[in-house]
């Protein structure tokens, strides 16, 4: 378990070198300078060489990367030049709001999902399996901001039951949240679906019904726990893509999370709040990558990891 | 003696499959019936009316009486109200009848904790003390234990103790050893009489096996495609067979001589459900065949100077074994 423990760090390590990596050459490859968005379109060059200077952006890429990696090691991040103060405490004081927007999200997936996938697995081949099946393959074909942006004209346009920006009382995380599960809704639907399918004639199963218990024992817990096995490893690897979605669902919704900081950091090139933004995302994912994992030999006893048996 | 089952003309349909074909037979309050017969004799599908756990899609007429009361023209509900305290089920393949992200102790205890509301402590202690009337060694540890850390006998005595938990008075054992070791086989079968013995419960023991039936049952019900060929007391009809197929089994067992006789296997092919052949089922494979076998499907009816309960289903009973 240890063994198994430090090997995993080590990955992760290596994991996250890649996205400070990868960070780095792309904002450094995509076009704007940053002195020029501070000072503005009338800056003269003096001013402009001066303020490349003293950021470190007249020093070749390679030296700029070895500075950027040295810092990074030591968990500095550097100063926001948009907003002040340091880039990281910008990124965590809004966190909190992208939690709960990607919490919501993953619990609205999850149970709908679950519930969904459950109905369609008890008739397949009915109706109500074929119209789940459709709806899953909709949602799984539409854009999230597209979703976000019909989502919005419906429910807080027409209907008006829903508000449409903001982050004041539970209202305001509806309809962000649902859109930013959606993706993930028909995933755990169709997973939820398939898995209780592929285990309906395990023997197992007649066991119970063979102790007189109802069919909804067979399904919670005999049949839900072993389907859920392939559900927990797409949660982990899903998860990576919500915290991402969070950019998209944050900017059309006007929610102030770190998603918006990071978008809006970019437009002005302030790099340091982006690549603090997108490390601690890829930190994030790592860890609950490793969570999942965990979790994994705790649903399904036989691959206890490193365990030993 | 009332019987504690009673299964009269059962057949089951799946589509255009007859799988049980007018099956009749009983089991007396604690009585061995062994139900043999290959696979695709419909013996399991039998058993599974019985427990009311056919798929959906299953077309069930006749009747299942158990202790009075007709299953069949009760609510499915109602039957499964009878399974686990009346009537109890193992089967084939321990390992995969046992779930295997649940701890065994849990899953042995769960009738008595879902329909008897019993404490955590008390699922616990229940579950150890049925681990170790099933002969589980060191079953306080066995029982946080999960069904992978079990060899195949245990997780069959695992499967017993399960269907022990609320004292039915019937078991019914679905080919119980066919996935065990063969020394394993042996202790399991030497359990389950020693179980019957001391319970006093029924126990009905499908099987494949007539070497397995010898020491144990009471009676004997042969099956061939779906209906019921020959039945009787075992001693009857080991020493009487009336039916070819009977015949053609006993001669594929080993004999207990241990003498390095030649085994004789059935010629042909069980018959294709979806085309029965006409007559009577056995006759393509039969060597006693003649013209009526045929055309005319045999009935099951007692035999002229044996007992009433020996019965056959075949035209020519008195050229078997002659």
């Amino acid at each position: 378990m240890l063994a198994y423990l430090v090997r995993r760090l080590a990955y992760s390590v290596f994991v996250l070198w890649g996205a400070v990596t990868i960070v780095f050459v792309v904002l450094r490859v995509v076009p704007g300078d940053p002195a020029l968005v501070i000072l503005g379109p009338d800056a003269d060059r003096a001013q402009v060489a001066q303020l490349r200077h003293s950021m470190g952006l007249d020093q070749s890429l390679p030296v700029q990367y070895g500075h950027y990696l040295l810092d990074v090691a030591q968990l500095h991040f550097g100063t926001s030049v948009r907003l002040g103060g340091d880039a990281m405490g910008q990124i965590l004081l809004r966190l909190p709001a992208t939690a709960e927007l990607a919490l919501a999200a993953v619990v609205f997936a999850v149970t709908v999902g679950i519930g969904l996938g459950v109905a369609a697995a008890a008739r397949p081949n009915s109706w109500l399996d074929r119209l789940i099946s459709v709806f899953t393959l909709v949602i799984q074909s539409t854009p999230t901001f597209w979703a976000g942006l019909v989502l919005l004209l419906v429910f807080a346009r027409q209907l008006r039951v829903l508000p449409s920006e903001g982050a004041h009382g539970w209202q305001n995380v509806v309809l962000p949240a649902v859109t930013l599960g959606l993706g993930f809704l028909a995933m755990v639907t169709r997973l939820t679906r398939s898995g209780l399918l592929e285990i309906s004639h395990e023997p197992y199963l007649s066991t119970v019904r063979a102790k007189g218990l109802s069919e909804r024992v067979v399904i919670f817990p005999h049949a839900m726990r072993n389907a859920l096995i392939p559900v927990v490893t797409v949660i982990g690897l899903y998860l990576g893509s919500v915290l991402g979605g969070t950019v998209v669902i944050e900017t059309v919704f006007s929610w102030p999370g770190a998603g918006r900081l990071i978008a809006d950091s970019i437009s002005y090139r302030d790099y340091n709040v982006v690549q603090a933004g997108v490390i601690l995302i890829a930190a994030l994912f790592v860890v609950v990558n490793l969570v999942v994992d965990l979790l994994y030999g705790l649903i399904d006893p036989r691959v206890r990891l490193g365990g030993d048996r | 003696m009332e019987p504690l089952l009673s299964v009269r003309d059962l057949r089951v349909r799946f589509g255009a499959v007859t799988a049980v074909d007018g099956v009749s037979f009983d089991v007396l309050p604690g009585e061995t019936v062994a139900v043999v017969g290959e696979s695709g004799s419909g013996k399991s599908v039998t058993m599974q009316a019985v427990m009311g756990l056919l798929p959906r899609g299953a077309e069930v007429t006749g009747s299942i009486v158990y202790d009075g009361r007709d299953l069949l023209a009760r609510p499915l509900a109602e039957t499964r109200k009878l399974c686990g305290t009346e009537l109890a089920m193992i089967f084939q393949d321990p390992l995969s009848s046992l779930n295997p992200v649940f701890r065994v102790g849990r899953q042995i205890a769960e009738s008595l904790v879902r329909r008897r509301g019993a404490s955590r402590k008390e699922r616990r202690a229940h579950a150890v003390e049925l681990m170790r009337r099933v002969g589980i060694p060191d079953p306080e540890r066995r029982v946080d234990e999960f069904p992978h850390q079990f060899s195949g006998g245990m997780r069959q005595r695992a499967m017993i103790a399960m269907a022990l938990s609320l004292g039915p008075r019937l078991l019914i054992a679905d080919e119980p050893t066919t996935a065990l070791d063969v020394t394993v086989q042996a202790q399991i079968m030497r359990l389950l009489a020693d179980l019957r013995r001391e319970t006093g419960m029924g126990l009905a023991l499908i099987t494949h096996d007539l070497g397995v039936v010898a020491g144990v049952a009471d009676r004997v019900v042969l099956m061939y495609a779906g209906r019921v060929v020959e039945t009787g007391t075992t001693r009857e009809v080991y020493d009487h067979r009336a039916h070819p197929y009977t015949e053609g089994l006993l001669a594929s067992v080993p004999d207990d001589g241990g003498r390095a006789d030649r085994l004789v296997p059935i010629p042909g092919q069980p018959p294709n459900p979806l085309r029965p052949p006409g007559g009577c089922p056995f006759h393509p494979r039969c060597r006693y065949v003649v013209d009526d076998c045929r055309t005319d499907a045999p009935v099951l009816v007692e035999l002229a100077g044996r007992p009433a309960d020996h019965r056959a289903a075949c035209h020519r009973p008195e050229a078997v074994g002659a």
